[in-house]
């Protein structure tokens, strides 16, 4: 299977688990917003526990789906509940979610007589297909659930400076590449680790993820004159993609200047991720909605120093950075024309 | 030359609509006639036809992730990218799409 192919398959996921994380997210955050006990916040932390818990079968489940159509869902959703009970968590969901894909594919490939034809869909793709997932399921949690097991226990053991490296790693991987590989992989991270219980690497994919387009865009407006036409009409559409939790705004910036750029944005965001874990920023719900989900973080104002201090640093870095011949050559910049 | 077109992206928020946007005017400049269906966090918008697909010489896929009944697009011309490169340049996704059906 070739990379772009595993990487659609992989975003199908996704895209299919997302709607049920911000809902779980935002209950369950609600419920602590409210103090945990009582009625109503009892309830909204229940509620969101339980939509939580779809996460890695709808992951799982919708792999499949991209894999091998409508007869993989099943497979795959199966797959997915072991995976979580199992104890391997994202990780053994997204590896079983691509397992079940591939023998759904495999089992449709069985040739039945005609009079069989009829049930090959409705019985024989989903037993044997189940059948054949549980087996690799058990088989890869033998090794998997105590590596989950000892990676939730060396996070939840993390403190204050250790949080803090974390989150520099995590938030400069973000900012790398702007919505490219690396970055997904330090997303899929945190997703992982949502799915344990584990909030701290989210808030620090939330830094990464909008720190540098917004950070760009507030370093035109402090020199302008270092700046192309063209990036100084992208800011404030880039700005707002940010808020939205879209990195891509910051890339016509990297391409103009790599060198000058890419790093400064991965020192901004990673040190604004640090000290946004130092002071233990947590968030329950995937960074998808941008800053629309800050209401619902459990400590916003921890999350916000980071979050500023991240831009600022970002902004400041690539002023110093570039000159104002760095531009002189190449005044119109990268047409980044999409609103 | 008539074009049918598909966006889709995970989120299903932005990319998925910026790239419709994109192609659509890509499409009016160059001249041709386009009809853009989404599949966002809505699900299918502006859905393409089997009717719409006997119509048009080419198919543009700009598609992050799966998407739904895929398998329409198996009786013309089909070109599959990510929705990136349709924002990057839709013109000369186009013009590649367009090589695709004189070939």
């Amino acid at each position: 299977m070739e990379m772009s192919k595993v990487k659609r398959h992989l975003m199908t996921g996704v895209s299919y688990m997302i709607p049920a994380v911000v809902a779980g997210g935002i209950l369950l955050s609600l419920g602590i917003i409210l103090g945990e006990e009582g009625f109503l916040a009892s309830k909204l932390i229940e509620v969101g526990v339980f939509a939580l818990k779809l996460m890695v079968p709808l992951i799982a489940g919708f792999i499949s789906y991209s894999i091998a159509d409508k007869p993989g869902i099943t497979v795959g959703l199966v797959g997915g509940v072991m995976a979580r009970e199992l104890g391997t968590g994202y990780i053994g969901g997204i590896l079983v979610g691509f397992f079940a894909g591939w023998i759904t594919n495999q089992i449709k490939k069985i040739p039945v007589h005609k009079n069989l034809m009829v049930i090959k869909p409705i019985m024989i793709i989903p037993v044997l297909g189940v059948a054949a997932t549980a087996i690799f399921m058990y088989l890869i949690s033998v090794p998997l659930a105590p590596a989950m097991k000892g990676l939730e226990n060396w996070l939840v053991s993390l403190k204050g400076s250790n949080l803090a490296i974390l989150g520099l790693i995590i938030g400069a991987m973000m900012a790398f590449d702007m919505g490219g590989p690396v970055n997904k992989i330090a997303l899929t991270f945190a997703y992982a680790t949502l799915a344990e219980g584990i909030y701290h690497p989210m808030a620090a994919a939330w830094i990464g993820i909008m720190t540098a387009p917004i950070g760009l865009a507030l370093a035109t407006l402090i020199k302008p004159q270092k700046f192309t036409k063209s990036e100084k009409a992208n800011a404030l559409p880039a700005a707002i993609m940010g808020s939205l939790g879209i990195s891509e705004g910051a890339i016509p910036y990297a391409v103009t200047t790599p060198l000058k750029v890419i790093p400064s944005i991965m020192i901004g965001s990673g040190i604004g991720a640090a000290i946004a874990l130092f002071f233990g920023a947590e968030a329950s719900i995937p960074c998808a909605i941008g800053i629309w989900g800050l209401p619902f973080l459990t400590h916003p104002f921890r999350w916000l120093i980071g979050f500023v201090s991240g831009i600022i640093i970002t902004a400041v870095l690539v002023v110093v950075l570039r000159k104002e011949s760095d531009i002189q050559n190449n005044d119109e910049g990268t047409e980044f024309s999409i609103i | 030359m008539k074009i049918v077109a598909v966006t889709a992206c995970p989120a299903g928020l932005a990319h998925t609509f910026m790239a419709k946007k994109a192609l659509e005017n890509a499409a009016k400049e160059l001249g041709y006639e386009i009809k853009v269906e989404t599949q966002g966090a809505m699900g299918i918008e502006n859905e393409i036809t089997e009717e719409d697909i006997a119509n048009s010489d080419v198919a543009i896929l700009a598609i992050d992730s799966y998407i739904d009944k895929i398998n329409r697009f198996k009786k013309i011309p089909t070109i599959e990218v990510s929705t990136k490169v349709a924002l990057k340049d839709s013109k000369a996704l186009i013009k590649k799409a367009l090589d695709k059906i004189t070939k």
